[in-house]
């Protein structure tokens, strides 16, 4: 069986479409950001998109290293670095609107990239000269170096992202302070880029805190004594980026390594999380827009009682929802990103809601895309599939709806901006 | 924890840092205008010139670290200052032109050697005498005005003046063969000269400052007309990055140096015996030939 579905770049719910004049917006990107946009476009369409079904059906620790190098020629590890480090400097909203572009591909390859963004955010957002001074700039170099962050462990899952569960906690990885170093010890679960990062901002509880009452970050590189990489999660998507288990047993951090002190972590984890919420909605925009651009070509395409599928109501109907979806979806994440690039304290609200209707609207509409196709639409080789498997991914990483809904609320009801 | 053992690490982390960073893609990536020489060897050497305004921010970056990580490996460059001021690269100088002359692995995207050359911070051409021209940086360092010291011809502006400077190697490579680091001896003075040879307006002068057992010595090999001054107390103040270079507690005295560039066929012959050592299957040879051939005279002048 051969797919007849071809790529087609102008579709109503194109990004490009609805800056143009044609389509006035409220909102306009700054030119750096849709020039940025192209340049991701374009390297999604003839770089990762020809790699997709392989990686897909790879085995579970294969990594790409080769479209992690071209994606860094493109800078996308160096998006939200500064200039002065030799990175490109586009903030929230631009690392946003390329990840989107890359979802709209392939969303696990987008997440490598992803991950490695949100690891920095530890680093830059620490204000320590010293510690940006030793990380930063070897993303500028034509060598790939990926990082990425890790919170989650096998117990304390939500309950280290819901600020009041912190006291609740348990078996939360230690910290303990020993001379000039800390030592830590505990075990990171779901670690994307764990199995390939050359550092990780890693959180952990300060020995003699209860729960994760004490939780402090701390910039680990991962080549030292008494950290080891586990086993890679076999995932049911997100299959060319790596999860993986990191153990740390009585690693010694020099206390130079430390983001923002000791016991500061939560403010500084509210602050990434709501950034990394921005950057999911986006992907999950992006992976609800692949999905539907190939059930438009197909509905403009297929033709049963004489006409396209498209001139048929109930799929017409299908589609209209699905644009007017993707959409909003992409209103949502733009609006969230303006906020979290301008507004201080760290806004919770936006980011939050943003992803929440991002996370469900790329599974609902990638479930249609899917029905829309028919037995195509269950066969890997017309993508739709890999774009269902993967909208569930973004349900869980970087808050679920249950951890979201407590956020949208707490805002809701004046506990937090 | 003691804050000396805080920066010995920040020092040894910065180093490490830029072993480890490739500009594997420079050649590609500069603008090609800026290009003043570029070669490329069978074995993966490749020498470029290129001009400072060609090179794009982040491999700018990249070479203004290699020169601190370089510097601070020698002990030449303040760890405090870098530490205190949480440098990851030198910083750039301000400098209305300058020449970055790198001899790198193609493959690893590695700087082995480096050297420099900036030219006059003035906005118009001016007379070396001018007491209003901008100074040289090595003039700084010492508190002098070369010219007040070195005649030269007539007629020669500051546009036609430049300084040498950061004269590196890699020093994590330093203990490759001996045939090996003087074959890349040659291959930057190769690229150096020809660069020279394709400035506009032509350069005249080169100045700098340099040990006279090191820098100065180097030089000689390939220019003669060399007039070293004597007699100078060359300092930075202690929160100059640069501070621990002229402060000599193990090493020679640096001194301030004018040379004389050749010009026309006296330098095009000077990178052929360059090309010539380099083809010589035993560059020793070929070098000690270029050496021999090279006329000119070191002059002294004590102030």
């Amino acid at each position: 069986m051969t797919s007849t579905i071809t790529p087609n770049p102008a579709t109503l719910s194109d990004f490009g479409a609805l800056t143009a004049a044609a389509m006035p917006s409220f909102f306009s990107l700054p030119p750096e950001v849709e020039a940025l946009r192209d340049e991701v476009r374009e390297f999604a369409r003839t770089v990762v998109k020809p790699r997709v079904l392989d990686n897909d059906l790879a085995a579970a620790d294969d990594f790409d290293w080769e479209i992690v190098r071209k994606g860094h020629e493109l800078g996308l590890l160096r998006l939200t670095i500064p200039t002065e480090f030799g990175g490109r400097g586009v903030g929230a909203v631009g690392a946003a609107v390329a990840l989107e572009e890359l979802a709209a591909v392939c969303a696990s390859t987008a997440l490598i990239f992803g991950a490695t963004i949100l690891g920095q955010t530890g680093v830059l957002a620490s204000g320590d000269p010293n510690l940006q001074a030793r990380f930063i700039p070897q993303f500028l170099g034509d060598e790939p170096v990926l990082a990425c962050n890790a919170v989650t462990e096998e117990v304390a899952g939500c309950d280290l992202l819901i600020p009041e569960n912190s006291a609740h906690a348990t078996d939360v990885m230690t910290a303990r302070r020993d001379g000039d170093h800390y030592v830590l010890n505990g075990v990171k679960r779901f670690i994307t880029n764990g199995k390939v990062a050359a550092w990780s901002c890693v959180f952990a509880n300060l020995d003699g805190h209860q729960g994760a009452d004490g939780l402090t970050a701390f910039i680990v590189p991962l080549d030292i004594a008494g950290v080891s990489r586990g086993a890679v999660a076999d995932k049911m998507g997100y299959r060319a980026c790596l999860g993986t288990t990191l153990t740390f047993d009585d690693a010694r951090v020099p206390a130079e390594n430390l983001v923002l002190g000791e016991g500061n972590a939560w403010g500084f984890l509210t602050m990434q999380s709501n950034l990394a919420r921005v950057s999911v909605a986006a992907i999950s925009t992006g992976v609800a827009r692949g999905a539907f651009e190939i059930a438009k070509q197909w509905c403009g395409e297929r033709v049963q009682g004489g006409v396209p599928l498209y001139r048929h109501q109930f799929s017409a109907r299908k589609l209209a929802e699905m644009t007017a979806k993707i959409d909003a979806s992409r209103l949502l994440y733009l609006q969230a990103g303006y906020q979290a690039e301008n507004m201080l304290p760290a806004p919770t609200y936006g980011p939050a809601v943003a992803k929440l209707f991002a996370d469900r609207i790329a599974i609902e509409v990638a479930d249609e895309a899917m029905s829309m196709l028919g037995a195509r639409g269950y066969c890997r080789e017309y993508g739709v599939e890999k774009f269902v498997r993967e909208s569930f991914g973004a349900r869980i990483y970087e808050g679920t709806p249950e951890v979201l809904a407590l956020a949208v609320t707490d805002a809701l009801y004046g506990h937090r901006p | 924890m003691t804050v000396a053992e805080r920066r010995r690490r920040y020092v040894s982390d910065v180093i490490a840092l830029h072993d480890r960073i490739s500009l594997r893609g420079f050649a590609s990536q500069v603008s090609s205008d800026s290009v003043l020489y570029r070669a490329r060897r069978p074995d993966g050497l490749l020498v470029m010139a290129v001009r400072n305004d060609g090179i794009p921010d982040r491999y700018l970056l990249g070479i203004h670290g290699f020169r601190l990580a370089e510097y601070l490996r020698l002990r030449f460059a303040s760890d405090e200052v870098a530490f205190d001021r949480a440098l990851f690269a030198e910083p750039a100088g301000g400098h209305a032109d300058e020449i970055h002359v790198l001899a790198l692995d193609e493959e690893s995207g590695t700087i082995l050697r480096y050297v420099s050359l900036v030219g006059s911070a003035d906005p118009v051409p001016m007379a070396p005498r001018d007491p209003d021209r901008a100074p040289f940086p090595s003039e700084v360092v010492h508190g002098i005005n070369l010219f007040d010291h070195v005649d030269v011809d007539p007629g020669i502006d500051t546009s036609q003046i430049w300084e040498i400077k950061r004269l590196v190697h890699r020093g994590s490579r330093a203990g490759s063969d001996l045939v090996g680091r003087l074959r890349l001896t040659l291959e930057l003075m190769l690229g150096f000269y020809t660069a020279l040879s394709r400035v506009e307006p032509p350069v005249r002068i080169i100045v700098g400052d340099g040990e006279e057992r090191v820098s100065i010595a180097r030089l000689l090999r390939s220019l003669r007309d060399i007039t070293v001054i004597e007699g100078t107390t060359p300092s930075l103040p202690k929160d100059d990055l640069m501070y621990p270079r002229y402060a000599y507690a193990s090493r020679d005295v640096v001194k301030a140096f004018v040379v004389k560039v050749p010009q026309g066929e006296e330098l095009r012959q000077l990178s052929e015996h360059l090309r010539r050592a380099l083809a010589n299957p035993n560059p020793l040879v070929g070098f000690k030939e270029l050496v021999s051939q090279v006329g000119g005279q070191l002059r002294r002048v004590h102030i």
